[in-house]
């Protein structure tokens, strides 16, 4: 410690030669003045002296007689440094600098990390852009309570969620929700969710209460989750699929004039310096026309951390508008790719015939399918809402 | 065997009033006191400590510590003499 004063008050480092060497250690003893590491050296005595006490060596000296002389060795110490750094301006401006640098990315979100035992990471990431918290957003700009609230919202497996900046990093901390089983076991009977005719039976559990080739009314009940042993009724969780056919009519309307995009092949490659928020593009002119964009983030790597800071490289694909007249047949198969995809959503798992009936308006064709589909119409009832 | 003399007695209580001396191995050695420097050589340290004078010989001696009620000595000391 008391190294560190000696260097931070500065000292030199002085020869002292001469008959009455030994003198000048007894003066400085009885005077009170710090000297160490004394060293005899060809004759001479090598000794550290302050730099407040060496500003009165002529003094000193004088005192003793002039018996003695004194040689001024070596400069050490903070003092000294601060000398040198002062008559070179650009290692202070740069030291400002650094340190103005330093308190201004402090600013800013360097990493956003996900905390919890959940499978939907990435989805949480990229909520978490589209609320503002994201590499390179100001950290005063972050609503905190705000994002995790939405986030709870947004995702059901989450049960309880906080969103928090520590320093530069903010960390989402997600406790994943426990699903109830309780609906799992809970007595309940299988009824219908829709008219039609039973085409396959597959309980697992509770007692069927129709046969195949059945006809079924929406509400019917299907499978029964209460046993009779010996007058006493047991209630049991029903459980299985029951696949009927069934009659759905689907409605469509395709306008008769469509626009549609086709890509010329023609590319545009663009870059973007980003740092943190800021974007700065690295062209001139833009891009015109109808386009798509693909990109992809070069970031600058740190200690194998991506860094908020690198160049964006867009990918401009061009594109031309076209009018297109569509035909019956046209709008009918866009009516039949729509039905496809909106079937993905329900229970139907197959459809065995359909009829195609098409009209049209002024604008407009109406197109409406009618469909035999196999689907699985088993619903729950629970019995406590049976009872209810 | 030299008898000593009440004077010789009065002296030496005054080095023990006056001075401490602690020796750590050959390595170090601490004088707390009233003293001062006669000569310093790479081989040889005298001081003067009240009447006494003190000399401390061997190699590569060095005064690490100067304080105002005392020194501290490193180095390889061989031989302590006091006159």
């Amino acid at each position: 410690m008391v190294g560190f004063y000696r260097y931070l008050f500065g000292f030199v480092r002085v020869s002292v030669s001469g008959i009455r060497k030994e003198s000048f250690i007894n003066f400085c003893v009885s005077h009170g003045i710090s000297v160490w590491k004394i060293k005899p050296s060809k004759g001479a005595v090598e000794l550290n002296i302050s730099i407040d006490d060496y500003r009165h060596i002529r003094e000193i000296r004088k005192a003793i007689g002039n018996d003695i002389h004194i040689k001024l060795k070596s400069k050490r110490g903070l003092p000294l440094k601060l000398i040198a750094v002062k008559k070179r301006s650009g290692i202070a401006v740069g030291i400002a600098l650094a340190l103005a640098l330093n308190i201004f990315l402090s600013n800013y979100v360097w990493r956003v990390e996900v905390n919890g035992e959940i499978d939907v990471k990435d989805e949480i990431l990229s909520s978490c852009e589209r609320l503002g918290v994201t590499k390179g957003a100001r950290r005063r700009e972050i609503d905190t309570y705000f994002a995790s609230q939405q986030l709870a919202i947004e995702y059901p497996q989450i049960a309880w969620c906080s969103v928090n900046i520590e320093g530069s990093v903010v960390t989402v901390n997600i406790s994943p929700a426990k699903l109830s089983e309780e609906k799992e076991t809970a007595p309940s009977n299988i009824v219908a969710s829709t008219d039609g005719v039973i085409r396959e039976i597959r309980i697992t559990s509770g007692n069927k209460a129709v046969a195949i080739g059945d006809t079924v009314k929406k509400g019917q009940l299907l499978a029964s989750g209460v046993n009779e042993i010996n007058e006493e009724y047991e209630y049991i969780h029903s459980q299985g699929e029951i696949i009927a056919e069934t009659y759905n009519e689907f409605k469509y309307t395709v306008s008769k004039k469509q626009t549609t995009y086709h890509l010329t092949g023609k590319r545009t490659r663009k870059s973007v310096f980003e740092f943190f928020s800021l974007k700065m593009p690295l062209y001139l002119s833009g891009v015109s026309g109808e386009y798509d964009t693909i990109s992809r983030m070069k970031p600058l790597r740190l200690f194998g951390e991506d860094l908020p800071i690198g160049v964006r490289e867009k990918t401009f694909l061009h594109k031309e508008k076209k009018r297109l007249d569509m035909s019956e047949g046209d709008a009918a198969n866009q009516a039949l790719v729509n039905l496809a995809e909106d079937i993905r959503k329900t229970e139907i798992t197959e459809i065995i015939s359909h009829t195609v009936d098409v009209k049209e308006d002024e604008n407009n064709y109406i197109i409406v399918i009618r469909a035999a589909c196999l689907e699985n119409i088993a619903k729950q009832q629970y019995l406590s809402s049976v009872s209810d | 065997m030299t008898r000593r003399t009440p004077e010789d007695k009065q002296t030496n209580l005054d080095l023990i009033r006056s001075s401490r001396i602690e020796i750590n191995g050959n390595s170090s050695m601490l004088i707390e006191g009233r003293c001062s420097i006669l000569e310093y050589l790479d081989e040889l340290i005298r001081f003067k400590l009240g009447k006494k004078m003190l000399t401390i010989s061997g190699s590569s001696l060095e005064l690490k510590n100067v304080r105002s009620d005392g020194f501290e000595i490193v180095g390889n000391i061989l031989n302590i003499t006091f006159d």
